[in-house]
């Protein structure tokens, strides 16, 4: 084979397979933190019944009852980051297996009042690009099944209205968390919620009242990922070769690439760039994947998180400001003290069988960098 | 309590994933040119004259191919992006047998065709470059508005070059193209 057959072999292998960060995980569990104030627990894309799901959420459920066993009555927050039913969202003609998919995510939740949920809208329950009505009626449905399946727990669907938001809730003092409904702002659907720029507006002024809080975004849109829906796809392994190109040129609305997304990104740099406000992290979904992502410049969060591979997974790659990614099954934890924030990431082990801390880092809105990146598969501890 | 305990588990009834319904609707593209092919033609292949079936083919097909990813493209970018996929597959599949069928309407002239053919294939290579070197000396502009010039630019290339090499002048026998489509049931010359 002449070398110039095998260059040609060598690009064609090396882009067939979308890039998978190799990250070393932890070894052990972080420390009990001291005297925490809240806990905000981000699980995303959790709507679909496969084995890795059913691990992610009995980890989540054995590890809010540590919690609340170490710190009782420390308030916890479980945030579904959206597409909490597959493929179309809730529907009446399906109600049996659809209300089963929101069930089961719901009974992991500790049936206390320390505990609280909420679920976010993703595309997915936005009946997945079809017609505003249909996904508005999707989305109404998926709010009355959660009140009818809720019990005693405390669970709501955030934000509210089929509009974007922004709804803020206050976890602790000082503490914010932000529910935005990205796939309403992608849409933007005339006439509805006085437009997306009453939401912009809002936003910014949201966030310039609440100067010097810890603000969590969340969303089910990532601003930026490593992921599929970042352009991480390979020649042949998501489809035909037309799927690759489509991706690279930003042929769908739900890529970050594609005009739509673009400008929503551009429209929330701007928002919190005026507000002078910034906020910690966004916490999203979409990808099927665990990212820590520290981002820069003045007009986005400190750092990306992106938390959605409570059911399906998807390749991450190293991109740039990544900390930690992979394309496990897992969920993210932040621990808040007065003094300061803690991510820990949980990640499905094979050979632990279980769902277990792999990486942690302390998150701060100072410049100083505080989150270092884990080491690489290769690399010495 | 699992997701079992809530009811049993039954596979989801909506489509899945879009890769599989992508391979369905490229079979079907691919599938209706064949199909349609006349009766006295037989194949697709009988619609490419001799000495260039294969290669003529190829090229038709790369062709094609890059009308139809340009074309989704090009209504692709200028609405923001697709929400849904079957529209996007539907306008690829289209623009792909189209752009197929227009290559293989030329058999009856069978020069004209191979110029035809070869001039779309050089259009996408040419229309490509150009593309991607105007959009790169533009300032900074993202990955994705690159390959999306790009591919329109190789669409535009494919339909000016295959119009050139179709319209210009040969020892053929005849002057202007002659064109034919043929289906199962019908066999239609179109007027010069």
């Amino acid at each position: 084979m002449s070398s110039k057959t095998t260059s040609i072999l060598a690009v064609l292998l090396l882009g067939a397979c979308a890039s998978d960060a190799a990250y070393l995980p932890m070894i052990g569990a972080p420390a009990p933190i001291r005297a925490p104030v809240a806990a905000l627990y981000l699980v995303g894309d959790g709507g679909l019944d496969s084995p890795g799901r059913d691990a992610v959420l009995t980890g989540l459920r054995s590890d809010l009852e540590r919690h609340l066993e170490i710190h009782p009555g420390v308030p916890a927050l479980v945030v579904f980051l959206g597409d909490n039913i597959y493929d179309w969202g809730a529907r009446e003609g399906y109600r049996e297996e659809d209300q089963a998919l929101l069930a089961a995510q719901v009974e992991a939740l500790v049936d206390t009042s320390a505990v609280r949920g909420v679920f976010l809208p993703g595309n997915h329950d936005w009946a997945k690009g079809a017609s505003y009505e249909r996904g508005t009626t999707a989305l109404e449905l998926q709010q009355a099944w959660l009140e009818e399946i809720q019990g005693s727990r405390e669970v709501g669907f955030l934000p509210g209205d089929e509009c974007p938001g922004p709804d803020v809730l206050r976890i602790a003092d000082g503490i914010h968390v932000f529910f935005m409904d990205t796939e309403w702002l992608l849409r933007s659907p005339e006439g509805t919620c006085g437009g997306s720029d009453r939401f912009y507006r809002k936003l910014e002024e949201r966030l310039g009242e609440l100067r010097g809080s810890r603000i969590v975004f969340t969303t089910h849109h990532p601003m930026v990922t490593g992921g599929p829906h970042g352009g991480n796809v390979g020649l042949f392994e998501n489809g035909p070769f037309v799927y690759y190109l489509a991706v690279q040129a930003g042929l769908s609305s739900q890529d970050l690439m594609s005009g739509r997304y673009s400008s929503m990104l551009e429209r929330l740099e701007k928002a919190i760039g005026d507000s002078g406000t910034r906020p910690l992290a966004m916490a999203s979904g979409h990808d099927h994947s665990l990212q820590v992502i520290r981002m820069s410049g003045p007009h986005r969060p400190r750092y990306q998180l992106v938390s959605g591979s409570a059911s399906k997974s998807s390749p991450a790659a190293r991109i740039e400001g990544t900390r930690f990614a992979s394309s496990s099954h897992g969920f993210m934890r932040l621990d808040f003290t007065p003094e300061g924030t803690r991510l820990v990431v949980f990640a499905l082990r094979a050979e632990a069988d279980a769902v277990v801390p792999v990486f942690t880092c302390p998150l701060s809105n100072e410049e100083t960098e505080t989150c270092h990146e884990a080491p690489l598969v290769g690399e010495e501890r | 309590m699992s997701a079992t305990s809530a009811g049993p588990r039954r596979p989801s009834r909506g489509p899945s994933s879009p890769a599989p319904r992508l391979r369905r609707w490229l079979t079907g593209a691919l599938l209706v040119p064949a199909l349609t092919a006349g009766p006295g033609i037989g194949t697709a292949e009988g619609q490419l004259t001799a000495p260039c079936r294969i290669r003529c083919g190829i090229v038709l097909g790369a062709a094609s191919f890059s009308f139809a990813t340009g074309t989704t493209t090009a209504v692709g970018r200028l609405n923001g992006g697709f929400s849904r996929t079957t529209p996007a597959i539907a306008l690829w599949s289209t623009s792909f047998a189209v752009s197929l069928r227009a290559g293989l309407a030329l058999h009856e002239d069978g020069s004209r065709q191979r110029r035809a053919i070869y001039a779309a294939g050089l259009g996408a290579v040419g229309g490509a470059l150009l593309a991607f070197t105007a959009e790169s000396l533009m300032g900074e502009r993202s990955s994705a508005s690159r390959w999306a010039a790009t591919l329109v630019g190789a669409a535009l290339g494919v339909a000016v070059g295959g119009a050139a090499g179709m319209l210009s002048h040969d020892e053929g026998p005849s002057a202007s193209p002659a064109l034919s489509i043929s289906g199962p049931l019908l066999s239609l010359p179109l007027p010069r």
